[in-house]
C-alpha cells in the first residue's frame, strides 16, 4: 500500500465527522449534476414543443427540478461552510 | 368442468323431483327454510360477538364441565338435541366457542336428550317446539327492523329459530308419506343380526321424521302392541340416537369448517356410542333390570325401562368418549383441515439477513416492495381500472372511456390475504432486525415501516372511494360521471408516476405530480360550486364527491409518501440525502405561483 493512500485511510479513522461530511458532499455532487442533466433535458425538449400545453407540462417540470436543484445548491453550501 | 356443470346438474335433478313428487318438494322446501334459518342465527349471533353473549358462552363453556352441563340444559329445556347441535354450530361459526368447548357442549346435549325419553314415559308429554315457529317468526321479524344492534340480533336469532322449526315442519310433513310405510313386524329377526337390523330402521326412522323422540314414541307404541320384542326395542333407541344426528349434519351445510367438524364430532360421538351399547346391549339390559329392581319399576314396564336403558347407554358413551376429547379435536382438525385461502406469503423476510444491517434493510424494501404490488392491484381494481391499462402508455382518457364497466372486488378480503398478513410479517421482521442496528439504519427502518401504513392506508381510502365510485361511474347524470371520472384519471396519473420513479429510482420525479393533485383540486377550483349551483348534480351528489375527493388525495398523498421513500436507490446517505431535495408543501406552493 502506498503511504499516501495509507494516511488517507488513517485521517479517515481520525476523523470520522470529516469523513462523514465528505462523502455527504459527493452524494450531494452526484445528486445536482443528475439535476442538471434533467434540467437541460427539459429545456431541449421545450425549445422544440409546440403544444401549448404539452409546453406548459414541461415548463412545470422545469420549475421543479430548478427549485429542488436550488435547494440542493443550498445545502451543499451550508455544507461546505460547516467544513470550513 | 365438473364445477361448471355441478350447479346447472343440482338444479335438474331437483326440478325433476319437484316434478314427479309433491312430498320431495315439501321436504326439499324444508331443508332449504332450514338452512336459511341457519344462516339467520348466525347473523344474529354475529351481532353479539365481542359483547356480552361471546363473555357469557365463554365462561359456561370454558371447561369441560361446563359445556357439558351447558349442554344437558339447554336440551332438557328446549328437549331436541338437534336443535342444540344446530345452535352450536351457529355459535362456533360465528367463531363464540371454540371446537371443544363445542364437543362438549354436545356429549351434554346427548345426555339431556334422554330427559326426554323420561317425559314421554312418565308424562306421555313432550314439548311441541314446531308450534312456536309463528308467533318467533314474527316477532323476529319485528326486531330485525329495529335500529338498535342488540334487537336486530335477537331478532335475527328468533326469525332464525322459527325458521329451523318451520323447516323441521316441512320435513316432517314430506316425510309423512313414508312413515306409514314402516311396519316394524315385517322386520323382526332374532339375535344380533336383529340388533343391528333394528338400529338402522331407527336410524332411518329418525332421519324420515327428524326426531328422535318420535321414534322413541313409536317404539313404545310398538312394544306396548307387541309389535317387536323388547330387545329390538332397545336397538331401535340406539338408531334413532344416531339418526338424530342427521338435523346436525344438514345444520352445517351452510357453517364454516369448524361447524362441519362439530357436526361431525356429533356423528362420531353418536356411532361409537350405538356400537358400544349393540356390543354390550345384554350387559346393559342386565344394568337396566338391576335399576328398575332397584327403584321399583315393573319388570314388564318397558316404557319406563326404555327411559333408563337411553340414560345409561348415553351416560356410558359420555363416560367412554369424555377422555378422548382432546384427541377427538386434533382428529377433526386433521381430517377436516380448513381451507387455505391463497395469502401473500413474504419474498424476501429470510432471517438470517436480520443481523446483517444493510441485507435486513434492502430485505424489508423488497418485501415492502412486494407489498406495494399487491397492494397496486387491489388499488386499482378498487379505481374500476386493470393494472395492465395503468402500465400501458395508452392516453389516461382513453383508458378511463373503455374502462366504464366496474369491476366486482372485495377490496377488504383482498386487503386481509394479500395485505394484512405480509405487513404484519414485515413489521415484526422490523422489530427483530431493529434491535442490532445503528441509530442511521434505525432511522431508516421507521421510515420503511411508515411506508407499510401508507400503503395501507390508501387501500383503506381506496375503499371509501371505491362505493361511490362504483356507483356514479356508470350513472345517467354526465356531470357526476365526469367528475368521478376525473378522480380515476388524476389517480390513474398519479400510479404512472409512481411506476415510472419506481423504474427510474428517481423519487424527485414525484414533486411533478404533487403540482398536477394541486391544479386539478375540484373542490378548491369551484367546479363543485359551479355544478351546484347550475344544479347539475344533487346535494347529495355533492357531499358524496367532497369526501371522495378527499379520499382520492388521501390516496395520492399517502403513495407519494411511500413512494418518496420506497422508491429510493442506493447507500442509506444517498437515499437520505435524495429526500431531502423533495419539495415540501411551501416549496411547492411558491413553484405553483411561478408557473401559474
Amino acid at each position: 500500500m502506498k503511504t499516501p493512500k495509507l494516511l488517507k485511510i488513517v485521517q479517515r479513522f481520525l476523523s470520522a465527522d470529516q469523513a462523514e461530511q465528505y462523502k455527504k458532499t459527493k452524494c450531494f455532487k452526484e445528486i445536482l449534476d443528475k439535476l442538471k442533466k434533467k434540467e437541460r433535458t427539459l429545456k431541449h425538449k421545450l425549445a422544440q414543443e409546440q403544444d401549448p400545453e404539452k409546453r406548459q407540462q414541461l415548463n412545470k417540470k422545469l420549475a421543479i427540478v430548478y427549485a429542488q436543484r436550488c435547494k440542493g445548491v443550498d445545502a451543499l453550501r451550508a455544507l461546505k461552510k460547516k467544513k470550513n | 368442468m365438473i364445477k361448471n356443470i355441478f350447479l346447472p346438474t343440482i338444479f335438474l335433478i331437483l326440478t325433476y323431483g319437484f316434478w314427479i313428487s309433491p312430498d320431495f318438494k315439501e321436504i326439499a322446501a324444508g331443508v332449504a327454510i332450514f338452512l336459511f334459518g341457519m344462516l339467520f342465527m348466525e347473523e344474529g349471533f354475529k351481532a353479539f360477538t365481542g359483547g356480552i353473549l361471546e363473555k357469557l358462552l365463554q365462561k359456561t363453556t370454558d371447561k369441560l364441565w361446563k359445556s357439558l352441563s351447558f349442554g344437558v340444559i339447554s336440551t332438557t329445556l328446549m328437549q331436541s338435541s338437534s336443535l342444540v347441535s344446530v345452535i352450536t354450530i351457529s355459535f362456533l361459526s360465528a367463531g363464540l366457542i371454540g371446537l371443544a368447548a363445542g364437543v362438549g357442549i354436545i356429549f351434554g346435549a346427548n345426555l339431556g336428550t334422554t330427559t326426554g325419553a323420561w317425559l314421554i314415559a312418565g308424562f306421555g308429554l313432550k314439548v311441541k317446539i314446531s308450534a312456536y315457529a309463528m308467533p318467533m317468526l314474527v316477532f323476529g321479524i319485528i326486531m330485525i327492523f329495529q335500529k338498535s344492534r342488540s334487537l336486530k340480533g335477537l331478532g335475527y336469532i328468533l326469525a332464525g329459530l322459527g325458521f329451523l322449526f318451520l323447516g323441521i315442519h316441512y320435513m316432517k310433513e314430506g316425510f309423512e308419506a313414508f312413515r306409514t310405510t314402516i311396519d316394524l313386524k315385517d322386520f323382526a329377526v332374532a339375535g344380533y343380526p336383529g340388533l343391528f337390523l333394528f338400529a338402522l330402521l331407527g336410524i332411518a326412522a329418525t332421519v324420515i321424521m327428524q326426531s328422535s323422540h318420535a321414534t322413541l314414541v313409536i317404539i313404545i307404541t310398538a312394544l306396548a302392541a307387541e309389535q317387536i320384542t323388547y330387545e329390538n326395542g332397545l336397538a331401535l333407541a340406539i338408531g334413532a340416537n344416531v339418526g338424530t344426528t342427521i338435523t346436525a349434519i344438514i345444520g352445517s351445510l351452510s357453517a364454516n369448517i369448524q361447524g362441519k367438524r362439530l357436526a361431525m364430532a356429533h356423528l362420531i360421538f353418536n356411532l361409537v356410542t350405538a356400537i358400544i351399547a349393540i356390543v354390550f346391549i345384554y350387559q346393559i339390559m342386565a344394568s337396566v333390570d338391576g335399576f328398575a329392581l332397584w327403584v321399583g319399576i315393573a319388570a314388564d314396564d318397558y316404557t319406563l325401562k326404555l327411559a333408563v336403558f337411553h340414560t345409561i347407554f348415553n351416560s356410558i358413551g359420555i363416560l367412554v368418549m369424555i377422555p378422548f376429547t382432546h384427541q377427538l379435536v386434533n382428529f377433526l382438525m386433521k381430517l377436516m383441515p380448513e381451507k387455505k385461502v391463497s395469502v401473500a406469503t413474504p419474498k424476501y423476510l429470510d432471517p438470517a439477513a436480520e443481523a446483517i444491517s444493510d441485507t435486513a434493510i434492502e430485505s424489508i424494501r423488497k418485501e415492502t416492495l412486494h407489498l406495494y404490488d399487491n397492494a397496486f392491484t387491489i388499488i386499482a381494481h378498487g379505481l374500476n381500472l386493470h393494472k395492465h391499462d395503468i402500465l400501458s402508455d395508452q392516453d389516461p382518457k382513453s383508458v378511463i372511456a373503455h374502462n366504464q364497466k366496474p369491476i366486482p372486488i372485495d377490496i377488504n378480503d383482498k386487503y386481509n390475504r394479500n395485505v394484512k398478513g405480509l405487513y404484519s410479517d414485515i413489521v415484526a421482521f422490523i422489530s427483530r432486525a431493529q434491535a442490532q442496528m445503528t441509530a442511521e439504519h434505525g432511522n431508516e427502518l421507521f421510515e420503511l415501516r411508515t411506508v407499510g401504513r401508507d400503503i395501507v392506508e390508501a387501500i383503506k381510502h381506496t375503499q371509501h372511494l371505491h362505493k361511490n365510485l362504483s356507483r356514479y361511474i356508470i350513472s345517467n347524470n354526465p356531470h357526476i360521471r365526469g367528475e368521478y371520472n376525473k378522480i380515476r384519471i388524476q389517480l390513474l396519473s398519479v400510479l404512472r408516476h409512481l411506476e415510472e420513479a419506481k423504474a427510474g429510482g428517481d423519487i424527485l420525479e414525484l414533486d411533478n405530480i404533487k403540482l398536477e393533485i394541486e391544479a386539478n383540486d375540484t373542490t378548491a377550483d369551484g367546479t363543485l360550486e359551479r355544478l351546484i349551483h347550475e344544479g347539475k348534480i344533487s346535494a347529495e351528489m355533492a357531499t358524496s364527491l367532497m369526501n371522495d375527493t378527499s379520499y382520492a388525495q388521501g390516496v395520492s398523498k399517502n403513495l407519494i409518501k411511500m413512494g418518496e421513500v420506497l422508491f429510493a436507490t442506493g447507500d442509506i446517505d444517498m437515499k437520505t440525502l435524495e429526500r431531502s431535495l423533495v419539495l415540501d408543501n411551501d416549496e411547492m406552493q411558491e413553484v405553483s405561483r411561478q408557473v401559474s
